[in-house]
């Protein structure tokens, strides 16, 4: 893992500012650089205003589904009498997404500093951060800063001096995707296996241990401390369509593209700056096929489509796909579509719980065809199986894993059904060389 | 008080009640239940495959999939909670079409061509058929592949028809609280695994079957051996037939299939039937129940051959053709129990204890292993019917004219039903004239009968299993091993501390329960009195006692609490070796409740104090008032199927049914009218108990022995055995040639449960049916005709023709009986007391008073006094004796199920690790137990359970008899021996030479002679 690149003059660097610096990554350097006031700010406060500072902000959960974070804690009674939890989840493993890990490894007092402000916002006094097992650089990254934290008495029984409690650990995921899913994380915190749980309940009501339970993406919570101490209107600024998509959303941009990396936008840039100007459009001699632009579980956009785009949670949906995760995937014409929504459909397989029968069943058999068309051997039959298959494999399971699997691969045989036929009459793939096939 | 309020919440959350509709019909139901519920309220059958009823929800099948109002996705009917105006389709067009793909994906990896065409064979195929899938598979993936159980001798695997609805996995955790079953891996390579390695005896399994049960595609299923149970119709039985399992006192109803007079296989109830069990069962119940075909059964009268009838009467000739003079009077071409214990055992080739044994060929019959030895048969001839009750009824007036009538005795059983016990009882008082009417209850809880008869003059469990498993908040539970001996009962008591409740348990061993209790207090075997008094003592110095139910409800306080004074948690730290602490933490857990039950079994009463030990128990529930309240039971747990009714029915030498004294003139007038004998038959004078009879000197000339193997389970083996030789007459009424039978001069074959009707009692007081499902083997008969032809004979009425007309008989002369009849029997049948004909039964009792004259219960100050026979130099270990979980006390049965003997087919001592590495004693080592009385050799079995200097035998082995071991010392009031102290030596048995040498020497003599 490297260093990030240098700021792009169009970039908003809010939660990307330090990244690189390593001296922000001590307490005494964080400080510096303004950290921990949001907190002792929040400490003060009541609860309800700093949850009220979120909702104003606009602020939306950064994991995926975009859910309205100061809404989201709102959902926490205060004094019902149970404990509640806040958990964090840093199981970043969507393919092309690894913001999270790099504000791990960079700023990770900005995420503890963020989870304790969740935690008092929320009544809880038990803050859980689930770490990607293979993150063992943010691991440590965060495990130094929380070490930090906790010596210099900024949490604990008696946090900042304030007499309240809060208290974080992190939990360390063991290799699992499903993980990711908040409820199933929450299973995995308990010592259980990984399998997502039947909602309702919500985390809200019955979460981890069965107790009420808010659980945020990391950049969710990284967010946080800044829009406390900057106020809700100067977040709310940062929006360049839709009212609805404020904030600045750090994007991961990997696959055939000239300058892959992190990036952070403000919510609403155009789609077609990004990928050209800022991210310095395709490799040299090539030209854009497909991008994926919000990890692998959103529906695959055309070159067209990505063009056409705002970057904010309204604007992809207009255009075909989703802001999922934020992680940009670029493929250009060397690539078989088929062999890449196979692969996709591969992981999906590969990562399924094994709960429900559409997901077990669903993304294993669809995995198989998908591999027997670009190895040469479909039929036109196959094509109508996967579609029927992904059909029955949305919105009828627990979880939405099914639904990932599937979404890719309808939308690569609406957008792409002439690779697939090429594939199943040529009886071969067309992009690889004859003497291969 | 928590209950109430619990109560009150249900309630109230009940009082808004969702009205919905469901396929067009309006219903009504209340807030938090599901729309499956709803639906199966009305009847609509939404299918299902991984809900099953009282599982946890996981909702994982998705088939249950409906359409719901205004929610443009399908929802899971098992798992979405009804609303207010919900309009719900359960076959709607998008419902059945995701159905049809559920099961579509599940046959791809399903053997779909072994569905029979047209059919079905299990739940899944059936909807398979009902949503006509097509069963031809489109895709490459591969059979689905599990942990198997190859060579399993009770449960099989075949998981290529597994669907992964995960029932077996919850079942296993859930119910049983055991956690064997898993899912395994990701994705397609899910599977369901067996523990970590596949082997079931490393996760722990228990054999219990619960998982067979519920699998809704044979994935998991049983096997019975197929010689004995009938090879060509395992899989196809013709009826069913309900019973109720024959082993311990819960009372498990089960099912029996039938085919011809083959029972082909045990399944329990369906979970939602109200029955004790809530259809569980657990590995004996299960598997256990094919010694019912073992070939060994009798199945003619046998006569020992030196009997001859001349000039029309019978009479002993030594000369007679076939009567070898080397027998004696009474006895035969074997070794005695005690030769047998010393008989050299060969090092086994495995190791009997793990891995696990496996049957070579789980579809074979290997009977063969144990079963009765062909020369037990040589003393005897087989006979008809006439002779051999010719020949009891003969010596048995010979008897009595001569010698007088309490020179003859008989054993009743605990296995027998409440009639057939009735009908002994009767037939000895009746007929005979005498009171010597006992049975094994004597050596199981006559000690909790005697205590609280003195204490609250009543002999049965005050409350319910049910209560316990729901309501109670704390459960103490003292010298049970319930997961073991009463195992669906045990798991009840996991899932109530699943539930929340706090688990207190009191045993020297660290048993099941006792690892998972929240307390344990592992005491110095014998000193539970003074643990008991140090419990009592810290709630009054807290003040925690419950001082208006001492007021209101009790005599005799202020004795025990100034009895109690000397034993404070210190001082009973130095006699039981309990830390004080934890003696403090466990009375203030057990006072504060508020609802704590009390239970306890055979490590409270098989003491020489037994009846104190129990009386200081009383002390501690009644100073808390933890009785009389729901939730709050008490209850000796039962150890046999009708231990409770036996007694109830009088087979015991003091009372006659119901508990009313043979001394009072009154009642022997009721008695002697209803059985039409004039009142002077019947003895005023209270019988012998099995201990008194069972003893040199004892005026016994005679026997009549129903269903009891006393030469295993009495104390001090070898004296008895030799009483029993000793014998006058000696008849034998039992399923097999026993240990006992062996001596006998005639054996009856009697009817196994089976084969008969017949009621019995479980442990909380519920009388149940059991049905007949076979007719009994050649020419057995069912004991209940055995006993009426008897009776006749012996000339006394008895206007009976079947069980049914019996309970009418029982009923009119045991006031807590008054409204029992067979026809009433049907379902969970009745707790007594019953009061009249519609009464419903009492699930607890003492709720007010106490059925004493005065409405009070007494306490009954006790002092600790040590067992009477404590470690020294010479003999250093406690021996404890008592049940495993695949046997069952002396093994007549369990050593006839292949399954059973399969997974304990070696006797083993539990002796802990520091002990036998000291020793140098590696597990599965022969060693040599060494008491005042006997000496054993069994095999080593290294656990963690006993504590050092302590070791564990248990009692259902022929070749290494526990017994021969134990201390007769008896309780002075109940007369229940100390099964459960006593003290042995330890040495592993090195050289098989030296071991010979001292066989030569002959058996007892030398060995005593070394020893004193």
């Amino acid at each position: 893992m490297g260093f990030p690149h240098a700021i792009h003059a169009r970039e908003e660097a809010v939660l990307s500012r330090h990244f690189g610096d390593s001296n922000a990554l001590s307490l005494d350097g964080w400080k510096q650089r303004g950290g921990y006031k949001a907190l002792e700010m929040a400490l003060g406060m009541e609860p309800a205003a700093i949850v009220n500072v979120l909702k104003e902000s606009g602020l939306r959960g950064r994991g995926g589904a975009g859910f309205p974070t100061g809404l989201k804690w709102s959902f926490m009674k205060p004094g019902d009498g149970k404990p509640h939890y806040l958990c964090c989840n840093a199981d970043e493993s969507e393919p092309g997404t690894f913001k999270d890990r790099e504000i791990m490894r960079w700023t990770p007092h900005a995420l503890i500093e963020g989870c304790a402000i969740g935690s008092y916002a929320i009544g809880a006094e038990t803050c859980f951060i689930y770490i990607r097992g293979e993150f063992s650089e943010p691991l440590r990254a965060v495990g130094n800063a929380l070490g930090e934290a906790y010596d210099a008495g900024v949490l604990g029984a008696n946090a900042m001096g304030t007499g309240k409690t809060v208290n974080i650990y992190i939990h360390k995921g063991a290799g699992a995707y499903i993980c990711g899913e908040e409820t199933a994380l929450m299973n995995s915190i308990e010592g259980r296996r990984g399998n997502p749980r039947i909602k309702p309940p919500f985390p809200a009501v019955a979460g981890l241990f069965g107790q009420p339970t808010t659980i945020n993406n990391v950049e969710t919570l990284a967010a946080v401390p800044q829009i406390l101490v900057n106020g809700a209107e100067w977040y709310k600024k940062f929006c360049l369509s839709n009212p609805k998509s404020t904030g600045t959303k750090l994007f991961s941009v990997c696959g055939n593209i000239a300058k892959p990396g992190n990036y952070e936008v403000v919510l609403g840039f155009p789609f077609k700056d990004f990928l050209y100007e800022m991210c310095g459009g395709p490799l040299p001699g090539r030209k854009f096929k497909a991008i994926v632009p919000g990890g692998a579980s959103v529906p695959i956009q055309t070159p067209e489509e990505a063009e056409a785009t705002l970057m904010d949670y309204e604007g992809f949906v207009a255009q075909g796909s989703m802001l999922g995760s934020g992680g940009v995937i670029v493929f250009d014409d060397s690539q078989c579509m088929v062999k890449l929504i196979g692969r996709f459909a591969r992981f999906f397989a590969h990562e399924s719980c094994a709960q429900c029968t559409q997901c077990r069943e669903g993304t294993a058999w669809v995995t198989k065809i998908l591999e027997r068309i670009e190895a040469g051997g479909g039929t036109m039959q196959d094509l109508d199986t996967l579609l029927e298959l992904s059909e029955n494999m949305t919105g009828k399971t627990i979880c939405v894993l099914s639904d990932s699997c599937a979404a890719p691969i309808v939308s690569g045989i609406k957008k792409f059904r002439h690779e697939f036929e090429a594939h199943i009459t040529g009886k071969r793939c067309p992009l690889r060389s004859r003497s291969v096939a | 008080m928590l209950c109430i309020i619990r109560k009150h919440l249900a309630f109230s959350h009940r009082r808004t009640m969702p009205t919905l509709t469901i396929d067009g019909r309006t219903t009504t139901a209340s807030a938090g239940t599901t729309i499956l519920e709803a639906a199966r309220a009305l009847n609509i059958d939404v299918p299902t495959l991984c809900w099953y009823p009282k599982l946890p929800i996981v909702g994982n099948c998705r088939i249950c999939l409906v359409s719901v109002s205004d929610n443009p996705k399908l929802v899971p009917a098992c798992a979405f909670h009804v609303a207010d105006g919900m309009v719900v389709a359960t076959e709607s067009a998008a419902a059945v079409k995701n159905r049809q793909s559920v099961l579509g994906m599940l046959l791809e990896r399903y053997p779909t061509e072994e569905i029979p065409e047209n059919g079905s064979r299990n739940e899944f195929e059936q909807l398979v058929r009902r949503y006509s899938v097509p069963t031809t598979r489109r895709s490459s993936l591969p059979p689905r592949t599990g942990d198997e159980r190859e060579g399993d001798p009770m449960i099989q695997h075949d998981m290529s028809t597994c669907i992964l609805c995960t029932r077996c996995v919850r079942a296993c955790s859930d119910i049983q609280v055991v956690g064997v079953l898993d899912v395994a891996h990701r994705g397609e390579h899910a599977e369901i695994v067996v523990g970590a390695d596949g082997n079931p005896e490393h996760a722990g399994c228990t054999w219990c079957g619960e998982c067979v049960r519920v699998c809704p595609t044979g994935a998991i299923h049983d096997i019975v051996p197929l010689a004995k149970m009938a090879a060509n119709v395992m899989d196809k039985p013709s009826s069913k037939v309900r019973s109720v399992c024959p082993y311990c006192g819960v009372g498990c109803q089960i099912d029996l299939e039938i085919r011809g007079n083959d029972l082909v296989r045990v399944t329990s109830p369906w979970i939602e039937e109200t029955t004790p069990n809530d259809g569980s069962t657990c590995v004996k119940g299960r598997f256990g129940l094919d010694f019912v075909q073992h070939r060994d059964r009798l199945a003619k009268p046998l006569i020992r051959r030196g009997w001859a009838k001349r000039d029309n009467r019978w009479v002993w000739d030594p000369q007679e053709s076939g009567y070898s003079a080397e027998w004696g009077r009474r006895g035969g071409p074997w070794k005695q129990i005690e030769r047998e214990g010393n008989t050299k055992k060969r090092r086994p080739m495995f190791n009997p204890l793990r891995p696990l044994q496996m049957l070579d060929a789980p579809l074979g019959d290997p009977r063969d292993r144990v079963a009765t030895p062909n020369d037990w048969y040589a003393p005897f001839r087989e006979a008809t019917w006439d002779e051999a009750l010719e020949l009891i009824t003969q010596q048995l007036t010979h008897l009595r004219d001569n010698q007088g009538p309490d020179s003859l005795a008989c054993f009743s059983s605990a296995k027998c039903s409440n009639e057939e016990n009735y009908l002994l009882q009767r037939l000895f008082r009746a007929g005979v004239g005498t009171n010597n009417i006992d049975h094994c209850t004597r050596l199981c809880h006559s000690s909790s009968v005697s205590a609280m008869q003195r204490s609250m003059n009543t002999s049965a469990a005050s409350g319910s299993m049910r209560e316990v498993e729901h309501e109670s908040d704390v459960i103490f539970i003292l010298g049970a091993n319930t997961t073991e001996s009463h195992p669906v009962f045990g798991a009840a008591i996991k899932r109530a501390q699943r539930r929340g409740a706090k688990l207190i348990v009191a045993d020297p061993r660290r048993i099941e329960l006792a690892a998972l209790a929240n307390i344990h207090l592992q005491l110095v075997p014998g000193t539970d009195v003074a643990l008991l008094n140090g419990l009592l003592n810290h709630i009054l110095a807290e003040g925690l006692e419950d001082n208006a139910f001492i007021a209101s409800r009790t005599h005799g306080f202020q004795d025990v609490a100034a009895a109690v004074k000397p034993y404070t948690p210190d001082m009973a730290e130095g006699i039981t070796g309990v830390p004080a602490a934890l003696i403090r933490k466990a009375a203030e857990l057990y006072a504060r409740g508020p609802h704590s039950s009390t239970l306890w079994a055979m490590g409270l009463t098989q003491h020489r104090t037994g009846t104190d030990i129990v009386a200081s128990l009383l002390n501690l529930v009644l100073a808390c008032g933890k009785i009389g309240r729901w939730g709050s039971a008490m209850m000796p747990i039962r150890g046999q199927n009708n231990v409770q009714g036996a007694s109830d029915c009088g087979a015991i030498p003091m009372v006659y049914t119901d508990y009313q004294p043979v001394t009072d003139p009154g009642i022997r007038h009721m008695f002697a009218e209803v059985w039409g004998v004039p009142d002077d038959r019947l003895s005023l004078e209270p019988g012998l108990k099995v201990t008194q009879i069972v003893k040199e000197g004892s005026p016994v000339r005679g026997m009549y022995i129903m269903g009891e193997n006393p030469i295993i389970s009495d104390p001090d083996v070898s004296h008895a055995e030799d009483w029993f030789r000793e014998l006058e007459f000696l008849a034998v009424q039992d399923l097999f040639l026993t240990e006992t039978a062996r001596y006998a001069d005639v054996v009856l074959p009697g009817a196994s449960f089976a084969e008969k009707v017949g009621t019995y009692v479980n442990t909380e007081r519920r009388i149940q049916l059991a049905l007949k499902a076979i007719e009994p083997p050649g020419e057995a008969r069912a004991d209940i005709d055995i006993l009426l032809d008897l009776t006749r004979r012996m000339g006394v009425h008895a206007p009976f023709t079947d069980a049914a007309g019996v309970m009418l008989e029982i009923a009119s002369v045991t006031p807590s009986w008054r409204g029992v009849t067979h026809e009433r029997l049907g379902g969970a049948g009745l707790q007594y007391p019953v009061h009249d004909e519609t009464h419903g039964g009492t699930p607890f009792l003492f709720d007010g008073r106490f059925p004493t004259s005065d409405g009070k219960a007494t306490l009954v100050p006790v002092d600790y006094l040590p067992a009477a026979e404590l470690p020294d130099k010479d003999y250093p270990f406690f021996m404890n004796t008592g049940r495993q979980l695949y046997h069952w006390h002396t093994g007549t049965m369990t050593r006839r199920s292949t399954g059973l003997d399969s997974r304990e087919p070696t006797p083993t001592v539990e002796i802990s690790m520091t002990d036998a590495r000291e020793m140098g004693i590696a597990d599965g080592d022969p060693v040599r137990i060494t008491s005042r009385r006997g000496s054993i050799e069994i095999a080593a079995r290294l656990s963690p359970r006993v504590a050092r200097r302590q070791i564990f035998v248990p009692m259902h082995y022929r070749e290494a008899c526990a017994n021969l071991l134990t201390n007769p010392a008896l309780d002075p009031y109940a007369h229940i021996p100390e099964f459960k102290v006593c003290a042995v030596r330890v040495a592993p048995v090195r050289a098989h030479d030296a071991y010979e040498e001292r066989e030569e020497l002959g058996g007892r003599v030398a060995l005593s002679a070394g020893d004193d």
